[in-house]
């Protein structure tokens, strides 16, 4: 159990650098990922956007905002080039293993340890 | 009034960090007026913060984010007039005009990004300012929250909160004029030689149908897959451009990506000096000689330098050469932070009394634009406690009665000393009667009959 939570530890402090090293050192940007973020278009906040994501893992914070993002590959036109998408895999990792896991996401699993089907009714 | 948590988003900006001690997301005047009256920090109004000059960087401040109040309230076709709110894209409107076959004529930097409340506050030039001037010329009026609550801004006072980048209050709404959306074309020259390029632009801006001439350096040429030689962009209002229809809009949406492609060289910071023609071609080989890449609108005189974020010394030296040349050193990109000393001081003093006149309590956008401290703001937060009116004292008859038994006395005195100037008044006119009476008197014999020789043909003999 021990060991397992060591593991845990050490695969998070592994995702939290390669986070970093997916956004790069400039997060000193005008943003122009919001032109075509389809998340902040609609609710016109800036933690929504890819900018204001790669602001927060840089200062190694992550909430639930994460789950919020597409993965539709809108911030690749980034022109600093941060791969905002796998980064936001990382962050949903790193909720998963600290237990701040997307309920959808819990009741998924529980659906596939149960049934083999995650679309299976109760 | 709506607010998030994530202060350490609102704390980034391309100039460096600063603290934030609130974000709000206001939603109407009512909100913003408490949040005027209330707040005892240093005021930001936000948009989408595309500031190159780091004019949304905070200082212990209250972010207000505009970006909800994105609504284009209504558009009418037939005065050519739309109503919308701050947050609203330039690119939002254009396609809501689309289908009434309207257009904003102007075309800044990056009209997916900016939102008008940032245009309005920058005074932003469009790359068809050779024909439309800038953002200024098309307000009808402003609708701001200043020092003294809402208020409604005319054409003749507008410029107290154009260009000021929000210093002086918060724009809110806006009633702009808009126009028939036109048919264009695009005739793209090519070039060795700038000075020859320089020249056809200088001929080019005689003709009423050009409405665009953007000119494109070398290195700039070779980031967007051109040739590496100087491109001039010319566009008609008219056929007489080589290029229409999906050729032409091809290659100005190549132009509207001018600042994107520098970002992605690691080009993140721009200057926008503007120089008269004369000049330009003296500005482009200094900068051509440092090996810094620029595009250049040559409508305005506006050279767009790009530089790398460690390329401090060779920016000072550019600023440095701008005002050395006494170029303007910014031509709609904004003063901000980062070109407050290049501010003339009489412009200086001229800006702070604005800023005086419509807050008083200097809460808005703090050292931003011209340096100052603020009387009154401190560093405590936002308070919610109501300001103390002074108690009332409650007198006596007898002291009311001697009260104003004093206030009768010091009117007395009032309308004594105004009496005395009355009378010297008077006395001074008298004199002067006296003064020109005696000059009469001083007439000679034969100049007054002169005098009666001239004056009887038209009055006759006394």
């Amino acid at each position: 159990m021990e060991e397992n939570n060591e593991n845990n530890q050490v695969e998070l402090e592994n995702a939290k650098e390669e986070i970093l090293d997916l956004i790069g050192d400039h997060v000193n940007c005008i943003g122009l990922c919001k032109e075509l973020d389809p998340i902040y278009l609609i609710l016109r906040e800036e933690a929504m956007s890819a900018r204001g994501k790669s602001i927060l893992f840089s200062k190694k914070q992550f909430d639930k905002s994460v789950f919020d993002h597409t993965l539709c590959a809108s911030s690749q036109h980034c022109p600093f080039h941060k791969n905002m998408d796998n980064a936001i895999r990382k962050a949903r990792k790193i909720l998963n293993l600290q237990g701040r896991e997307h309920p959808v996401n819990r009741e998924m699993v529980r659906k596939i340890m149960d049934n083999e089907n995650p679309f299976k009714k109760n | 009034m709506k607010t998030t948590k994530n202060k350490a988003v609102y704390e980034s900006d391309l100039h460096g960090e600063g603290k934030v001690t609130a974000i709000v997301f206001p939603e109407s005047f009512e909100e913003l007026e408490t949040l005027v009256r209330i707040s005892q920090q240093d005021i930001i109004p936000r948009g989408s913060n595309t500031s190159l000059v780091g004019a949304c960087k905070p200082n212990n401040s209250v972010i207000v984010d505009m970006s909800k109040m994105n609504n284009i309230l209504y558009i009418d076709p037939e005065k050519k007039t739309v109503y919308l709110e701050a947050g609203v894209r330039i690119s939002e409107l254009q396609k809501a005009l689309e289908k009434y076959g309207l257009e904003f004529p102007l075309a800044p930097l990056l009209p997916t990004l900016q939102t008008f409340g940032g245009v309005i506050a920058t005074n932003s030039l469009g790359a068809r300012d050779l024909k439309y001037g800038n953002i200024k010329n098309w307000i009808e009026y402003l609708e701001v929250v200043d020092g003294s609550g809402k208020t409604i801004v005319n054409k003749s006072d507008i410029e107290d909160f154009v260009g000021l980048e929000g210093i002086t209050g918060i724009i809110v709404r806006a009633k702009l004029r808009v126009t028939t959306k036109k048919e264009r074309t695009l005739t793209i020259y090519r070039s060795d030689s700038i000075e020859e390029l320089i020249e056809a632009g200088k001929r080019l801006k005689l003709d009423h149908e050009v409405s665009l001439l953007y000119l494109l350096g070398k290195h700039h040429s070779l980031l967007h897959g051109l040739e590496s030689k100087y491109h001039l962009f010319v566009e008609f209002e008219s056929s007489k451009g080589k290029m229409k229809s999906s050729e032409y809009k091809k290659f100005i949406n190549l132009l509207g990506t001018s600042y994107h492609v520098l970002a992605s060289g690691r080009y993140s910071l721009l200057e926008d000096p503007r120089f008269f023609l004369d000049k330009l071609a003296r500005f482009i080989d200094f900068i051509e000689e440092k090996k810094i890449p620029y595009f250049c609108n040559l409508g305005s005189g506006v050279v767009y330098a790009a530089f790398k974020p460690e390329e401090s010394e060779k920016l000072a030296e550019v600023r440095e050469e701008v005002r050395r040349m006494r170029g303007k050193i910014s031509a709609g990109l904004g003063i901000g932070i980062v070109k407050k000393q290049y501010i003339e001081q009489n412009d200086k003093e001229i800006i702070k009394r604005i800023k005086t006149r419509h807050d008083p309590l200097w809460k808005f956008n703090q050292n931003k634009v011209i340096d100052y401290e603020s009387p009154v703001l401190s560093p405590q937060g936002i308070t919610t406690e109501k300001v103390e009116e002074p108690e009332k004292v409650h007198k006596t008859a007898e002291e009311e009665i001697k009260t104003a038994e004093e206030e009768m006395e010091v009117f007395i005195q009032q309308e004594r000393v105004k009496d005395v100037i009355e009378q010297n008044k008077v006395e001074d006119m008298q004199k002067m009667v006296e003064v020109t009476g005696s000059k009469r008197q001083e007439l000679t014999e034969e100049e007054k009959e002169e005098i009666k020789r001239i004056a009887g043909g038209y009055f006759g003999e006394e």
